[in-house]
């Protein structure tokens, strides 16, 4: 009899090893003529974006003109996107939720429980503890 | 007798290569306190009392190794490939950094481990991949007094910082 090896496909984990960025693009939506898209304008005119845009330039940046409140749009690597509303935002507070949508992996934002705070694939390296096998004194 | 056993201790090494403790544990006449512990052995000094280093063959050869690193003087027991999830953000470090962390309480394996307070840094290398900077979901809690109608809501979205441990290794 053949001994076959068991199939697995290997798990991705990024940062292990390489690291992709996980927001490949960022649509910035504003309208010409609505009073709310003003901050939007004014960061579109401004160099913030051409700085963000040549610190990373891995991140698609499109813009894109459309009436109606201005909308900062997110996709990302696990195709899951996300979508900010910035009407009647100042210019810095754009800033801020752009930089927000790019450090985002595009996951849901989950509740977490108090000190669960590591997450891992792998075995318990130390084992389980097993009564039979304790010392003496510990052993039930 | 003693010398019996003493000769056959000599025939032996002459003839075929055998380690140091096992002769030692065989022969009878060395003292108690020269029979090497082999949990004691490892990690504490013995070729070397004055530089203090380890040796850390055991944990070596292993393939599996733990470390308890600690941020902020909060631990978190991990592995390599882990998610560490830190509570809060951390503002030095951009998305795609790689991180050393140099403090470390203990290394170990399944039956081994190294303690310090922490270890000396140049003993490991632990890097983290900075994954996201993210917030946990939108929470509103109630906060209510006693005998009163009015109640407040406190709002919370807390900062996490993710990264992923790249590398965990003995030097």
């Amino acid at each position: 009899m053949v001994v076959k090896a068991i199939p697995r496909v290997s798990i991705a984990r990024n940062g292990v090893g390489a690291f992709i960025f996980p927001c490949k693009k960022i649509t910035l939506q504003y309208c010409n003529w609505g009073g709310s898209s003003q901050g939007m304008r004014d960061f579109l005119m401004s160099k913030r974006l051409d700085k963000l845009a040549k610190q990373y330039p891995f991140i698609q940046f499109h813009v894109m003109k459309k009436s109606g409140h201005p909308i900062l749009r997110a996709e990302y690597n696990n195709n899951r996107e996300k979508v900010i509303c910035v009407r009647n935002l100042n210019i810095d507070n754009v800033e801020n939720k752009l930089k927000l949508l790019k450090d985002s992996s595009g996951d849901v934002l989950r509740k977490r429980t108090k000190n669960d705070n590591v997450e891992t694939l792998n075995n318990s390296v130390r084992g389980v503890w097993s009564p039979i096998h304790a010392a003496t004194r510990h052993r039930i | 007798m003693f010398l019996r056993s003493f000769s056959l201790w000599k025939i032996s090494t002459s003839k075929v290569f055998t380690p140091s403790s096992l002769i030692l544990r065989r022969s009878i006449s060395i003292p108690a306190t020269n029979i090497p512990d082999t949990r004691d052995q490892i990690i504490s000094n013995d070729e070397a009392p004055t530089t203090n280093i380890p040796d850390l063959t055991p944990l070596k050869l292993t393939n599996e190794l733990y470390a308890t690193v600690k941020v902020h003087e909060r631990p978190y027991v991990v592995t390599k490939g882990d998610r560490l999830i830190l509570p809060f953000k951390v503002k030095q470090a951009a998305v795609g950094d790689i991180l050393t962390l140099n403090n470390v309480t203990a290394i170990g394996s399944r039956n081994y481990k190294l303690v310090g307070h922490p270890i000396d840094p140049s003993l490991y290398t632990i890097r983290a991949t900075v994954l996201e900077k993210t917030k946990r979901a939108f929470q509103v809690r109630e906060v209510t007094k006693r005998r009163n109608r009015r109640v407040r809501h406190a709002t919370t979205k807390g900062d996490l910082t993710i990264l992923r441990i790249s590398e965990l290794t003995l030097n």
